[in-house]
């Protein structure tokens, strides 16, 4: 996914993907950096950069954003851009409550029918399944098992 | 019983169970559910929001106090610590006030009488008059006597209220008036005194514990020269500024006050140090202090220990020459506040906070996550205090212990304050009132980002951090509700 960000009245597109526990950076000159995710719950993060541990913690307010990450702090804003007109990949897929991944039943590529489970989340002891809207592949995973979600988050992106 | 709230009531209860006496909470409506309440072994709902309504309300406290067989009501710091009225009204009701005597906070308490003391006890003061009962034409020719810059305080202020500085005569008359409403609306007194002013001061004070049997000792100085508009936000001990001799001579002066003024529990004792072995009597505050446990680090006593011991009656049994300074203590004031914004209060609610744990640091905390910081108490969220056998060590340790300290959903001072521990000037130890004017003015935090930061932004954006707050309102839920007010409950 792209999304973009302003810093200080800069503004900047960061291009990231998510698969499984690898999450991708992508940098303007085409080069990637992908990090490990070690942990993701209690409000840290923790990703392994080839052996080099980021300790990260974020906050959401609207589109105010704050990050504390290895020691040092960054308020920005995340530009919306559904706001500015471009519409929100169709495909997505995510909670509407707070809940837990409980387990991904399918993987990056797998054909989906309309109506086929694709994860199963987990909330106040109910089993919420999600389930493909049409037929198509599955193209990004943006979960993994023991996760905790926020309602609207993407979580896995069906294309036809 | 504690009076107060947040990390000092937390900080009193720790020293309660220490010695094996029972601790009570009192709490606001604001402050309903708070963690630091839970520290106690009972706790009581005071009511109200405001500190007028709550904290602030003689009747009200010494009322729970009565209803629930309390012995003794320690103050903390700020609301009701400084109120000779109150620890009256303790008193009548068969209450111990932890703290000095009525009389002596009277005394003290007034930067006039204060004044009068010290010049009998031999203590240094700025040249200066008292401005009882003079004439604003009066008041100025002793302006021009004294000589510009002059300032203007209120006698029974604090915390920077009603005060100015006059640069010269002609701004004199219309800074006088400006002052005396300030002080009138602040502390219900116009009462104000001019002071010479000096442009390079280190603020140098002592601390001080006596019994109720007339011993007094000091337990050595703190440094808090690191201030923002009058307010400290870095304390160390012992001074990087002052000598070996100048540090004793300070002391003693500071035991002769609080001997003249018949002064016992904990105190501190303010002087200006004007860099060239000159030192002059502030003022001296009658309570327990935000920075003690600087002091606490490097002396190993126990101040809030102490303080509950002297009320009880027990002998100061230490002699002078067996508290040493081991060490050097820093601490750092966490606010919720923002630097960049002219210190713009941050009211909202914490989304997460986490305080190191490691070695040499200790950490006061009065919040938790979820927590919310309301309008109408002080925006200090923390202390964080670090120990090193060197300044250097302690700076270091200090720099690591802020870095580790993650509070989000809250704008704080954490940045401003990292910046400030690596700035030439601060770690050469070379810091003066004037520091954060000169060094810091127009500070903005750092918007660098690298690679890792964007990394850590996507990861933000595309995981769950559990730290979603709903978007839109814009308004932050409030951390009281009034159907879900907890009742008085006991923990035995």
């Amino acid at each position: 996914m792209k999304f973009k960000i302003n810093i200080n009245g800069t503004e900047q597109e960061v291009n990231a993907t998510r698969q499984g526990d690898q999450l991708t950076l992508t940098k303007p000159d085409g080069e990637t950096l992908t990090a490990e995710i070690v942990q993701n719950n209690s409000g840290k993060i923790v990703l392994n950069l080839d052996g080099r541990l980021l300790q990260i913690a974020g906050h959401k307010n609207g589109d105010d954003r704050q990050l504390w990450a290895n020691g040092r702090m960054l308020a920005y804003q995340r530009i919306d851009e559904t706001a500015a007109g471009t519409a929100a990949d169709p495909g997505s897929l995510s909670a509407s409550i707070p809940a837990v991944v409980s387990e991904v039943l399918v993987k990056v590529g797998d054909a989906v029918g309309a109506g086929e489970r694709l994860i199963l989340l987990e909330s106040m002891k109910m089993i919420i399944p999600i389930t493909a809207p049409a037929d198509g592949t599955v193209t990004e995973l943006m979960c993994a098992a023991g996760d905790s979600v926020a309602p609207g988050v993407p979580l896995v992106i069906i294309s036809d | 019983m504690v009076a107060n709230r947040g990390e000092i009531a937390k900080r009193i209860f720790t020293a309660c169970r220490e010695l094996g006496v029972t601790s009570v909470a009192i709490y606001s409506d604001a402050d309903a559910g708070c963690q630091w309440i839970q520290s106690a072994d009972e706790a009581y709902p005071l009511g109200g929001t405001t500190a007028a309504e709550s904290y602030l309300d003689m009747q009200k406290v010494i009322g729970i106090a009565k209803a629930n067989g309390v012995e003794a009501i320690h103050p903390g710091y700020g609301f009701l610590s400084e109120n000779a009225e109150f620890a009256e009204a303790c008193s009548t009701a068969g209450i111990k006030f932890i703290g000095p005597s009525p009389a002596a906070m009277r005394l003290m308490g007034s930067k006039a009488s204060a004044r009068e003391v010290a010049q009998q006890a031999g203590v240094p003061v700025t040249p200066g008059v008292d401005g009882a009962g003079k004439s604003d034409g009066e008041l100025q020719q002793a302006a021009d006597e004294i000589g510009y810059p002059v300032l203007i305080k209120a006698s029974a202020g604090g915390g920077g209220k009603g005060m100015r500085v006059v640069e010269s005569a002609g701004d004199f008359l219309g800074a006088l008036q400006s002052a005396r409403s300030e002080a009138a609306n602040s502390f219900g007194d116009d009462h104000i005194i001019l002071e010479k002013y000096f442009t390079k001061i280190h603020h140098i004070e002592i601390q001080i514990l006596g019994d109720e049997h007339g011993n007094v000792r000091h337990l050595f100085e703190r440094e808090c020269s690191i201030q923002r508009r009058h307010q400290k936000i870095i304390e160390e001990t012992p001074s990087p500024t002052i000598s070996d001799e100048v540090r004793l001579e300070i002391a003693n002066s500071a035991v002769r006050l609080a001997q003249s003024a018949g002064y016992f529990s904990a105190g501190t004792v303010e002087f200006m140090y004007t860099g060239d072995g000159n030192f002059y009597l502030l003022e001296m505050n009658t309570r327990l202090q935000v920075e003690h446990p600087i002091t606490e680090l490097v002396t190993g006593h126990d101040l809030a220990q102490w303080m509950i011991k002297i009320a009880a009656g027990h002998t100061l049994d230490v002699s002078q020459e067996s508290i040493n300074q081991r060490g050097h203590a820093i601490e750092c004031r966490v606010y919720a506040e923002d630097p960049a914004q002219n210190f713009l209060p941050s009211i909202a609610t914490a989304s997460l906070v986490e305080f190191p744990v490691m070695p040499n640091v200790r950490c006061e905390v009065g919040i938790a996550t979820g927590e919310a910081v309301t309008p109408y108490y002080d925006p200090m969220l923390a202390k964080v205090i670090a120990f090193g056998t060197t300044r250097q060590e302690a700076i270091g340790r200090m720099i690591l212990a802020l870095k580790q300290t993650i509070i989000l959903g809250l704008t704080t001072n954490i940045p401003y304050m990292l910046d400030i521990l690596q700035e030439a000037h601060f770690q050469a130890g070379e810091t003066t009132t004037n520091y954060l004017a000169e060094q810091f003015d127009g500070w903005a935090p750092s918007f660098e980002t690298s690679d890792t930061d964007l990394l850590a932004i996507a990861a933000v954006e595309l995981l769950s951090t559990g730290n979603v707050q709903a978007s839109g309102g814009g308004e932050t839920k409030q951390s009281f509700d009034p159907w879900n007010e907890p009742t008085a409950w006991r923990n035995r």
